[in-house]
């Protein structure tokens, strides 16, 4: 199975959970001031930690290497379609909100977005 | 019924039975474990679901914060570290337990399995296929010597 590459425009390596190397699909869209940020889960192909357990610091370290202010961005995770006849690996989109407080993000909270708040945001 | 068809030619069927799915309430576990008497299953291995890290449910539980117990000790497909959909966690434990006291109530897993081997042997007899185990290997493990307590 692998994951659908639809809204993947580079893989993108990051550190997990004990600083392991991890690895993600990324996708970087500008609004005006606004980043929109599309974080891919890529299962298999993916040797580390997965982006939703490393969701706060995954979203810092993207954020410090395409200098993307916190404030401006918006921050979405992706679990792609994966071709699955289970309905448990369909496609989701998880609109993850953070505490920015010392300068790091904490306590991320997820909600789950319809296909049309998806298109809503990016489009 | 396939599992009668795979007794007819003496083939064992274990079942790895997963409990605590979110679809699960505490009326079709009951159920599932009725029916796996009924249908006279070998032997039943029971689970909790466990979301265990890099794993879809795992990302998915963390998502809705239902997972309470960050032990790891405690991931070992025993405990329930999660809160379930259908019931309390205390309840889905409750239920783990009476699974495996419900289905080795009138034979213990130790004697189902004894039962099982029996049979085999039995039929290599039969078949003039059976070769006698060798004794020296029950000390050994992928070909390291092992101290086994057996009494």
């Amino acid at each position: 199975m692998k994951a659908s590459q639809e809204h993947i425009q580079q893989l993108f390596d990051f550190k997990g959970r004990l600083g392991l190397a991890s690895k993600c699909g990324l996708y970087i869209k500008q609004k005006g001031e606004i980043s929109i940020v599309i974080v891919t889960e890529l299962y298999q192909d993916n040797p580390g930690s997965s982006i939703t357990s490393v969701t706060a610091s995954l979203a810092m370290q993207i954020a410090q290497a395409f200098d993307i202010s916190i404030e401006n961005m918006v921050y979405i995770e992706s679990s792609p379609d994966m071709k699955s006849k289970l309905s448990f690996y369909d496609e989701e989109y998880y609109l993850v909100n953070f505490e920015y407080t010392d300068n790091s993000l904490q306590n991320p909270s997820w909600k789950k977005l319809s296909k049309d708040e998806f298109k809503a945001i990016i489009d | 019924m396939l599992f009668r068809s795979y007794h007819d030619y003496g083939i064992g069927v274990e079942g790895t039975i997963l409990l605590g799915l979110d679809n699960q309430s505490e009326d079709d576990i009951k159920r599932l474990i009725d029916f796996l008497l009924e249908i006279d299953l070998d032997l039943a291995e029971f689970t909790v679901l466990t979301p265990f890290p890099h794993t879809k449910v795992y990302d998915d539980m963390i998502r809705q914060n239902r997972i309470f117990d960050k032990d790891w000790n405690n991931f070992n497909a025993g405990k329930v570290v999660y809160q379930p959909a259908q019931m309390s966690p205390e309840r889905l434990q409750e239920l783990y337990n009476y699974a495996w006291d419900t289905f080795y109530k009138d034979e213990t897993q130790e004697a189902k399995m004894f039962r099982l081997f029996s049979k085999v042997v039995l039929r290599e007899m039969e078949d003039n296929t059976y070769r006698p185990r060798n004794r020296g290997l029950v000390n050994k493990s992928f070909g390291k010597d092992v101290v086994r307590n057996m009494k």
